[in-house]
């Protein structure tokens, strides 16, 4: 009989004095299991493992052989567990545990299309059984489940299945076109600004006016009625209508730049934070200087993808130099039309040029440039305006 | 323990009725069945074979007869005994310590 305690083990005892290794074992508490005889002045018994340091002690100096047998317990497991054999049958067990794995749906991704419209396909998957961990043969085919996702997801135009492993690729693409102009109310396409119009398309609608007319602004360029004077229908009006307009532009230059720009040298000051409390700043360079600017990062702590509520905050310091330039009448000139030249851009959006430019006037006063630029430039001027029924007769 | 604390503690027991193995250190067998024994107030083991196993007591030996006889656990003064036993024999040394 063997007992399964925690870390047992089998002791032989050999020798004519084994009565006293007994007597020693019991004056010392130590607690013994199946006691028997297994020869001649020999006997076997199960000690557990914590107490065989007392073996050695009980058997000193009466001439017992003492030999130990492999145990049984907890202990002796664990040192199986590391064994060739044992490694052997881990990994057959982890290699099935991986194979298993890969017929299971794992992570569903999306494609394509838009957020609302990824979200919408994600519930209705859902319904349809396709959360994570579900058996890849019970799920629906493509063909199936096609159907299925066009009639709940309105905006949905086509949608493909594609497994990686597993992972489930959904590719989608969403509706687009006519749904939309349909909404659009009739309506003239008016002038936004004074000009010369250079060039008309359009798309939809009546033109009024001819190329190398002078439009105002507000004025009526495309008609949202089409057709002949007894039956007119109206239309949204689309097109686009590049015409020549004129800015005037007021630049002042101070005459004297401040720049200030980075010497190169940098310190850097560490500080730890946690919650709303913040370390004083550590820093390893005794430099200082004297004009600087500084730039703080902070940074999150990650052990192990597990974000630390404590955030790594560091701060760099950058030596600046100022520098004085005086600026002298041809560079003045650059600079202001430069400034001007990009306000002019950005009044006129993105389809418009700059046709032509001119300085119409230069003054220096209290050491200050002050020009003012004229632009010539070809922008879209069409601007929708929609009308209803009633305002028509 | 000397002789004369020996007869003074049966001479307690016996005036004030008490039982002798609460006074004494006296040992207690069970015997349950034939195939299993248990012995309290052991001192220790003398002899394990398989057919006679003798354990020391307060006041002598205990030995024990039998076939294929194997001690379950010794505890610190509790031991459990298997197999076939046919006898049990008291053998009684004056002294109880003296052997």
């Amino acid at each position: 009989m063997k007992p399964t305690l925690p870390g047992t083990i089998g002791v032989t005892v050999k020798g004519k004095g084994y009565p006293v290794v007994l007597q020693r074992l019991h004056q010392q508490s130590v607690v013994l299991h199946s006691i028997t005889s297994s020869g001649e002045e020999e006997i076997h018994f199960y000690i557990s493992l914590h107490e065989l340091s007392h073996i050695r002690k009980a058997v000193f100096k009466t001439g017992c052989k003492v030999s130990l047998k492999k145990g049984t317990g907890l202990a002796y497991e664990l040192e199986n567990a590391f064994k060739f054999r044992s490694f052997i049958l881990w990994l057959l067990i982890a290699i099935v545990i991986v194979m298993a794995s890969t017929r299971f749906l794992w992570s569903v991704e999306m494609q394509g299309a838009t957020p609302e419209i990824r979200q919408e396909v994600e519930i209705a998957l859902r319904k349809l059984g396709f959360t994570p961990g579900t058996y890849k043969q019970s799920l629906p085919l493509e063909n199936q489940l096609s159907p299925v996702l066009y009639k709940e997801v309105e905006q949905l135009s086509w949608m493909g299945l594609e497994w990686q492993g597993t992972k489930l690729i959904v590719h989608l693409k969403e509706k687009k076109g006519s749904t939309q102009t349909e909404k659009f109310p009739p309506s003239h396409i008016v002038a936004a600004k004074k000009g010369t119009i250079q060039s008309m398309q359009i798309e939809s609608g009546q033109a009024v006016e001819n190329v190398n007319s002078v439009v105002k602004k507000g004025q009526l360029i495309v008609s949202g009625l089409v057709g002949r004077e007894e039956d007119k229908k109206p239309v949204p009006s689309k097109g686009v209508v590049m015409a020549e307009t004129w800015y005037e532009v007021n630049v002042t230059v101070p005459d004297k730049l401040v720049r200030e720009t980075l010497t190169g040298n940098y310190k850097r000051k560490w500080s730890l934070q946690l919650f709303n409390w913040t370390t004083p700043p550590v820093s390893f360079s005794r430099t200082s200087f004297e004009e600087a600017i500084e730039e703080t990062k902070i940074d999150e702590i990650k052990v192990a993808g597990v974000h630390l509520p404590a955030q790594k905050k560091t701060i760099h310091i950058y030596e600046t130099e100022r520098t004085n330039t005086k600026v002298d009448r041809e560079t003045a000139r650059e600079v202001a039309l430069k400034v001007a030249r990009e306000e002019v851009l950005s009044l006129i959006g993105g389809s418009g040029s700059i046709k032509q430019e001119k300085f119409l006037h230069e003054q220096i006063d209290n050491g200050k440039v002050k020009l003012t630029i004229y632009f010539q430039a070809i922008e879209d001027i069409a601007k929708v305006q929609p009308f209803s029924e009633e305002t028509r007769e | 323990m000397s002789r004369w604390l020996t007869r003074t503690k049966h001479w307690i027991g016996s005036t004030l009725q008490l039982p002798d193995d609460i006074l004494l250190d006296l040992p207690r067998v069970t015997w349950i069945g034939s195939f299993l024994l248990h012995i309290e107030n052991h001192k220790g083991l003398l002899k394990v074979e398989h057919q006679c196993i003798v354990v020391k007591v307060f006041d002598g030996l205990v030995e024990i007869n039998g076939d294929s006889l194997q001690i379950q656990s010794m505890l610190q003064d509790e031991m459990t005994i298997k197999g076939n036993v046919s006898e049990i024999i008291y053998n009684r040394q004056q002294g109880g310590e003296g052997v």
